[in-house]
């Protein structure tokens, strides 16, 4: 029974630890999609739908980051 | 001999002669600079349609854009054209989103016919994966889109510029003064082609410049002929 607990909870923290490297690299990911979006509207500036981009990639990262210490605190 | 001596003075002793000459010159200069700008507005004065003149969201072709600036522009530089890949050629991805999307649905209605075990995971842990899939498929859709929206060409009254964004990493811009433009064609095969108006418009310019392809852009046919007419105009300007 308690080797059964045991199993479950390491099972668990390994679960939320493959969670929180995972997040971190998508966040990681969304930084250069980010940066990259910056970039292309100083190549080519579309008005608003560029800085709608922009600001949709924003969200993306701070959305991740988001999650991410969301991760840490409840799993 | 005298003559010319009584000439000489008379233009001499009469500055109101040479002001006459030097305005004639002026207003020469003048009567020049306008038919060059006659011909610079008929450059730009191309059968524009209005209807295509707002970008948005999902444009792939625009004539004269309002509010599109771009990186370089030469001085009094006009876009005419603005394009992209028509919208249509998004379609393989989206359906690739609205399957990701839906697949949790079918994985959680498997397993509760008993076909996987997942039962072992406390809530707050599927609701976690739940949520970071989702945002990886937002993820998804929006680099799929971001590479339709930043893949662009530009035909201005001087250049043709190719914008090309790709795997996120690669970026190339190419430019091409409208004089070296020697050929243009377009290539609309296949029936979804035919049916939507796209094609792929082919560039071909002088010298080691490299040659441009607007892949699958709405009106193919259109872009050709107004790429014409500007390399016509632009070579009577030269001439």
């Amino acid at each position: 029974m308690f080797d059964q607990i045991f199993n479950i909870f390491s099972a668990l923290t390994l679960i939320k630890v493959i969670f929180l490297i995972v997040n971190g690299m998508y966040v990681g990911f969304l930084l250069v999609v980010y940066k990259q979006s910056r970039a292309m509207q100083a190549v080519v500036n579309d008005g608003t739908s560029s800085s709608l981009l922009n600001s949709i990639a924003l969200l993306n990262v701070i959305i991740g980051i988001s999650i991410f210490v969301a991760a840490l605190i409840v799993l | 001999m005298p003559d010319i001596f009584v000439g000489n003075t008379l233009k001499n002793d009469n500055p109101k002669s040479e002001e006459i000459t030097e305005s004639k010159a002026e207003e020469k200069r003048k009567n020049k600079e306008l038919k060059s700008i006659d011909l610079r507005k008929q450059i730009i004065e191309f059968e524009g349609n209005e209807g295509h003149s707002h970008n948005h969201l999902t444009t792939a072709y625009c004539e004269r854009p309002l509010g599109v600036t771009f990186a370089d522009r030469l001085e009094n530089e006009e876009l005419l054209l603005f394009l992209r890949k028509h919208f249509i050629t998004n379609v393989p991805w989206i359906v690739s989103a609205l399957a990701l999307v839906i697949s949790p649905f079918i994985f959680i209605a498997i397993t509760q016919f008993g076909g996987l075990p997942i039962n072992f995971l406390p809530p707050i842990y599927i609701f976690m994966i739940l949520l970071l899939y989702y945002f990886f498929v937002v993820g998804f859709i929006f680099v799929n889109y971001l590479t339709w929206f930043y893949n662009i060409g530009l035909v201005t009254d001087k250049r043709i510029i190719d914008i090309d964004f790709s795997s996120l990493v690669f970026e190339n811009v190419d430019a091409t003064k409208l004089s070296q433009v020697e050929d243009v064609g377009y290539k609309q095969v296949g029936i979804i082609r035919s049916i939507f108006d796209y094609g792929d418009v082919h560039i071909h310019t002088a010298g080691p410049a490299a040659n441009f392809e607007f892949l699958a852009v709405p009106h193919p046919e259109r872009i050709i002929n107004i790429i014409n007419d500007l390399i016509g105009k632009v070579q009577h300007i030269h001439v």
